[in-house]
Formats: structure tokens, C-alpha cells, sequence
């Protein structure tokens, strides 16, 4: 006990035992009043995190297609019936009269000549590099 | 623990296996760790009754966060920085318990035999003289003398150098020994229990 510091080495270079402070300090081990303390312990830790593992199995049990089949499963039918919004909105807009684009540009500009381009029957074969 | 135990499954691969949820593997986890986990909390917190608490929280939040521990074959020293910290925040909490610590003999009144009284006096005077040493000090000397924590591995676990594990060891002892012997009845109480 009353070896130097170095002196108190192993050849290896670990220190040591000190056995009569070994000897001590055990008692700070709860083990010493109750043999089975680690075992509850243990017992103990386990009960509570048998969530957060169950969890991970299932997390570790999905593969990418299985993720890939659940977003189908919600976007495949909300996309159809999206789609299926979209042409009845298009087909009942295709019932309504729509005025050219060169009629709401002569309202617009109030007399102003309107573009070639944009003149109903207009053709891009009959009209010249000036029309652009 | 050696760190060469080939027959056992290394740390990485336990951590692996408990990330997906392995219940065996986290059960293994746990059990080469408990001790040392413990005397990490008594070090930092000093009664029983936290250490076990603060222990038994870091394992669980260790498992919420397996993912964090970056080097999985390093599992010890990531632990042993979770149950720091937990330790911690539970003394900072103010969540210890207001009670004094009382010998459960005196609590219950009931005559104890000898033996028994005299062991909870002298971990009572442990614990009064490990309070004495830094913190470091108190968690190296608990590892290495209580844990069979070789220097190395503190050194690797904490993060540590080598060198300064020995240092703090060798300082450690020297002032828990001494503050037994100075301790009145001390000596008394430990001649009886060997």
C-alpha cells in the first residue's frame, strides 16, 4: 500500500490492485444486501424499453417496397380522384363560350390595332418575320 | 472486462442488432454495462437511491438514441457520457430526493445484526470520504477498484489520456485511504468487517 506510483506498476504497464481498497469499496456495490440487485436491475431497464424495442422491429421489419406500397395505397386513389376532378372541371368548362384572346386585348386596349398574331384566323404560313 | 473477448459478441455488433430491435443484444448491453454505469452515476450523484435512477434513465435514453452512438464498437464511452449527463440534469433538476439518507436500520427501528449495521456504516463513511475527491477522481477510482475497470479502457471510455487515468487513480487512493484511516472509528469498523 504504501508503494510509489511507479512503483506500483505491473510490468505491463496496468497499475496494480489494491485489494484492501477493493475490499472497501465493495460494500458501496448494492449487491452486498441484495445478491440479486443487478438481476432486477436489469429486469427493470428491460420492462421499460420493451416499447422503444418492439418499435424498432417493426421499423427494421419495413423493407422500401413496403414503404412504397403504403404511399400507394394513399396516393394512387387520391391521385385518380384528382384526375377525375380535373376532366369534369375541363369538360364543363369546354361548354362555356370563351371570348378569343384578340377580343379581350381590343377591350382591353380600347381601339388600339391589335397585333397580326393575335387576329383571329391568323396564320403563322401567311404572315412575315414582322409579324414577331 | 477485457476488451479482447473474442468468445462474446464485440459492443458494434450488440448495438447493430439492438437498433433493430433485438431484445437479446440490448439485454446484453445492458448487463456487461449495469456496474459500470452505476459507479459512473454514484460518482457524480453520491446516493444510492439517484445513481440507480440516473443509471437506469441513461440506458433507456441510450436505446432512444442508438443512432447517435457514431462508433458502435465505442458503445462504453458514449454510455458512460449519457449516464454523466443524466446524472447531472438530476441534481440539476433539484428532483433528489429531500430526504437525508437514513441507514434503512434506523428507519424501521428493528435491532439489525452486527454485521449488517456495520457494513452500511462504513459505505455511509465511503461514500463521505469519496465526496471528498473530484469527480473524475471518484468515477476513475470506482471503475478501476470496484468495477475491475482496467486504466486502458477508462482511458479509452472517458476519453481520457493514459497517463492522467494513472495520475488520477494513484491520487484517488491515496485520499481515500487516507481519509479512512483519519475517519474516527474507521479503522474499527473496517478491522471488523475483514
Amino acid at each position: 500500500m504504501s508503494k510509489s506510483f511507479r512503483g506500483n506498476m505491473r510490468p505491463d504497464n496496468e497499475i496494480g490492485r489494491d485489494t484492501v481498497l477493493e475490499n472497501r469499496l465493495r460494500v458501496l456495490d448494492p449487491m452486498t444486501d441484495d445478491p440479486s440487485y443487478w438481476l432486477r436491475f436489469r429486469e427493470r431497464v428491460m420492462s421499460q424499453a420493451v416499447r422503444g424495442l418492439a418499435q424498432r422491429r417493426v421499423m427494421a421489419s419495413l423493407t422500401v417496397s413496403d414503404v412504397v406500397a403504403s404511399w400507394g395505397r394513399t396516393i394512387v386513389p387520391t391521385a385518380a380522384i384528382a384526375a377525375a376532378l380535373a376532366g369534369i372541371l375541363l369538360l364543363r368548362a369546354g361548354s362555356v363560350d370563351v371570348a378569343p384572346v384578340s377580343a379581350e386585348l381590343s377591350a382591353f386596349a380600347d381601339g388600339e390595332p391589335v397585333p397580326v398574331l393575335l387576329s383571329p384566323g391568323a396564320s403563322f404560313a401567311a404572315l412575315g418575320p414582322e409579324a414577331f | 472486462m477485457s476488451l479482447l473477448q473474442h468468445d462474446l459478441p464485440t459492443d458494434g455488433e450488440l448495438v447493430r442488432r439492438a437498433r433493430k430491435g433485438d431484445e437479446v443484444a440490448f439485454g446484453a448491453l445492458v448487463e456487461r454495462y449495469q456496474r459500470a454505469a452505476y459507479a459512473v452515476a454514484l460518482s457524480v450523484v453520491g446516493r444510492h437511491e439517484d445513481a440507480e435512477d440516473a443509471a437506469q434513465e441513461a440506458f433507456l435514453v441510450a436505446l432512444d438514441r442508438l443512432e447517435e452512438c457514431r462508433s458502435p464498437d465505442r458503445f462504453a464511452g458514449w454510455l458512460m457520457t449519457i449516464v454523466r449527463n443524466r446524472s447531472k440534469n438530476l441534481i440539476r433538476r433539484e428532483t433528489l430526493r429531500e430526504t437525508e439518507q437514513v441507514p434503512p436500520g434506523a428507519r424501521s427501528g428493528a435491532p439489525m445484526p452486527d454485521r449488517v449495521t456495520e457494513t452500511r456504516e462504513l459505505r455511509r463513511l465511503l461514500q463521505g470520504a469519496l465526496a471528498e475527491l473530484p469527480e473524475v477522481q471518484r468515477q476513475i477510482v470506482l471503475l478501476h477498484d470496484l468495477e475491475g475497470w482496467k486504466h486502458r479502457e477508462i482511458a479509452e471510455r472517458l476519453g481520457l489520456p493514459s497517463g492522467t487515468v494513472r495520475s488520477h487513480l494513484h491520487f484517488a487512493r491515496k485520499a481515500l485511504r487516507k481519509a479512512l484511516q483519519e475517519i474516527p472509528g474507521v479503522p474499527e469498523i473496517l478491522r471488523k468487517a475483514q
